[in-house]
């Protein structure tokens, strides 16, 4: 079924919730293809299903109906400590601002998924050094995140993202908490990297910035996709 | 794991002023076990000394059937084999023969039942306070066969004093008629145990030994060890070994049983001492724990997300849980040594106060022990490592996308 061409492939993808006794739809049968190495946008208004639909491809939320192929994995099926670690090698996320561990330093939150994969402690720490050059931190190590800024935190969330090289990275609203200026920073060195490494990155905004950069554009409205614009 | 550890570490201490009220809760609690434990012991240890070394002694050796009856003839058998006995025990510090009969005591106000023992002055010293209990006149002397001690509370009744005459009358072995002599009261003690010192006469054991015609026998010999806990630890093979020639040896626990049971009840007073303070441990750690995971289910939802497996966020919350208790065994040792040093500067004073049949004869001071810093600490630890396991599961099993809510 699934394109080995495609990183992320969706068939009729469907997801209820039930609040206080009454079913939400809040996805309704989405059929969508991402190829490697695409720059996609998925845009919409607030409860258009753009959060759940993440969820669904990203495998922390399993769909009521239809099928999730992730890198060629059904990853609908998986559950428990196998879809942790085939998230821990595949997926790479970024969120809205603040979520690095606050406890950890800049080098211990980028190292952390390493650690979990069970990379040598040399190895991380060169792999850390070069994914901090390259997101512009060098030297920001031994700092704890709430001796830097939201947009160096941001940087250091994208270094954690990227690090592992996974298949693809997802980004819900990476933007939301940055002014313009960091925000256009930012998302100039994803595309970059996005360029280099060949990385597939999929977002989840309402930023006009981001939908501006993306080489592709998914609109949902209501759980449905209702339109994809790929630019030239 | 070593990672998980010094994350947990540095976790407890991102709210300190929460961590340490958390901390000194269970601290307080393990403080308090301690405290109570030491007292405890204190007072079990007091209260045995009370009864075993103001008179009773540790062990006391009787004829078989003296005890129920009280027959002035059932002295004790081959009381020279038995003396010698225990002269070559290790385990004997001392040693004394005694009499011991009922029968009046008559001055001119009033007179009185009362029990009459018949002493060795000199090795009567080692084994009780008599010596120590005198209040007016003197002690007795291995020679002075016309002199007798009797109790303030005896002689307030009497109205007698030191120098008085007084006439003691008994039954005499094997014929049963009455013999009466007169003696002199030579002191008056005050041994704070009331039926010593309202029932109580002391005459030289030849004395007592001639009127109640058993001379050169004795009915109990009563017995120091050179460890206070050899009876507790090893009575049974006491008694088995010097129950012999139709005599019983019998220690402290057979001789005040009463004094036994209070002691085990002093037990349960631990147990639910310890049950509450682990009461205080489960609600605090559920508390502290459970606020934490609401502050950080964000955090945990992106800890779950990048990959780490429900497993290990367990383990997570456990190790900070952990840690938390290692601060906490901190604070509560210290807590709990400090108070209880600070209160055995005074002591507690219950001199006087009756318990069981013993009555308390100095002030209770706290005894420390091992179990009070090793045992009651490890408890505390394991416990609480066993009771953020609800938390820790809760945590592993939350929906990684509803703690994402704000996020993917």
């Amino acid at each position: 079924m699934s394109d080995q061409k495609d990183i992320v492939l969706t068939r009729g993808v469907k997801k209820d919730y039930r609040r206080d006794s009454v079913v939400v739809h809040a996805v309704q049968g989405i059929d969508l293809a991402i190829a490697k190495g695409e720059f996609t946008a998925i845009v919409g208004p607030s409860g258009s299903g753009k959060t759940t639909f993440l969820n669904l491809i990203s495998g922390l939320d399993s769909p009521t109906e239809g099928d999730v192929w992730l890198n060629g994995e059904h990853i609908s099926e998986m559950s428990g400590n196998r879809l942790s670690d085939f998230r821990r090698d595949n997926i790479g996320f970024i969120f809205q601002a603040y979520n690095l561990i606050p406890v950890l330093n800049v080098e211990e939150n980028v190292e952390y998924v390493m650690m979990l994969q069970g990379v040598a402690a040399e190895e991380r720490h060169q792999r850390v050094s070069r994914i901090l050059s390259d997101v512009g931190l060098e030297g920001f190590n031994d700092r704890f995140p709430k001796a830097i800024s939201g947009g160096q935190q941001q940087r250091v969330a994208i270094a954690r993202a990227m690090v592992t090289r996974p298949a693809l990275v997802l980004a819900d609203e990476p933007t939301a908490n940055l002014d313009s200026k960091t925000s256009e920073s930012l998302l100039d060195m994803m595309r970059q990297l996005n360029r280099d490494t060949g990385m597939t990155f999929v977002f989840s905004t309402h930023d006009q910035r981001v939908i501006d950069k993306a080489r592709r554009v998914v609109v949902l409205e209501d759980g449905v996709n209702v339109r994809d614009e790929v630019k030239e | 794991m070593r990672f998980y550890l010094k994350l947990a570490w540095r976790n407890i201490f991102r709210n300190r002023r929460r961590t340490f009220l958390t901390g000194l809760i269970i601290g307080i609690g393990l403080a308090a076990m301690i405290f109570v434990d030491a007292y405890i012991v204190g007072m079990k240890e007091s209260m045995i000394s009370s009864a075993t070394s103001s008179f009773l002694g540790q062990a006391q050796i009787h004829r078989q059937g003296f005890e129920d009856t009280q027959n002035a003839g059932l002295t004790i058998s081959r009381a020279d084999r038995v003396t010698d006995q225990l002269d070559n025990d290790p385990n004997v510090r001392a040693f004394t023969e005694r009499t011991l009969s009922f029968g009046t005591i008559s001055a001119p106000a009033d007179i009185a039942s009362v029990v009459i023992y018949g002493i060795a002055p000199d090795s009567e010293r080692a084994l009780s306070k008599i010596d120590e209990s005198m209040i007016d006149g003197s002690y007795l002397a291995a020679d002075q066969n016309g002199s007798a001690l009797i109790g303030q509370k005896l002689a307030d009744r009497l109205s007698v004093a030191v120098g008085d005459r007084i006439v003691i009358t008994v039954s005499q072995a094997g014929s049963g008629e009455l013999s009466q002599t007169l003696f002199r009261v030579g002191g008056i003690f005050r041994m704070q145990i009331s039926e010593l010192d309202s029932a109580t006469v002391f005459v030289t054991l030849r004395s007592a030994q001639h009127m109640l015609g058993i001379d050169g026998r004795a009915h109990e010999i009563a017995i120091q060890f050179r460890r206070s806990q050899y009876a507790s630890e090893q009575g049974a093979q006491f008694s088995q070994e010097y129950s012999s020639y139709g005599n019983v040896a019998e220690t402290w626990q057979q001789l005040v049983p009463q004094l036994k049971y209070v002691l085990d009840m002093t037990n349960i007073s631990i147990a639910v001492t310890v049950i509450l303070v682990f009461a205080m441990i489960v609600f605090g750690i559920i508390n502290t724990m459970f606020m934490a995971l609401y502050e950080r289910t964000f955090e945990f939802g992106v800890l779950r997300a990048v990959g780490t497996r429900p497993t290990r966020l367990r383990n997570l919350i456990v190790f900070e849980a952990g840690s938390l208790a290692i601060y906490a065994v901190a604070i509560g040792m210290i807590l709990g040594a400090g108070i209880t040093l600070l209160s055995s500067l005074t002591g507690l004073d219950l001199t006087g106060v009756e318990l069981a049949g013993t009555t308390f004869t100095s002030r209770i001071y706290p005894v420390f022990n091992l179990r009070q810093f090793i045992l009651y600490p490890l408890l505390v630890f394991a416990f609480t490592c066993v009771v953020s396991l609800y938390p820790a599961g809760h945590a592993s099993r939350m929906s990684v996308a509803q703690a994402l809510q704000r996020a993917l």
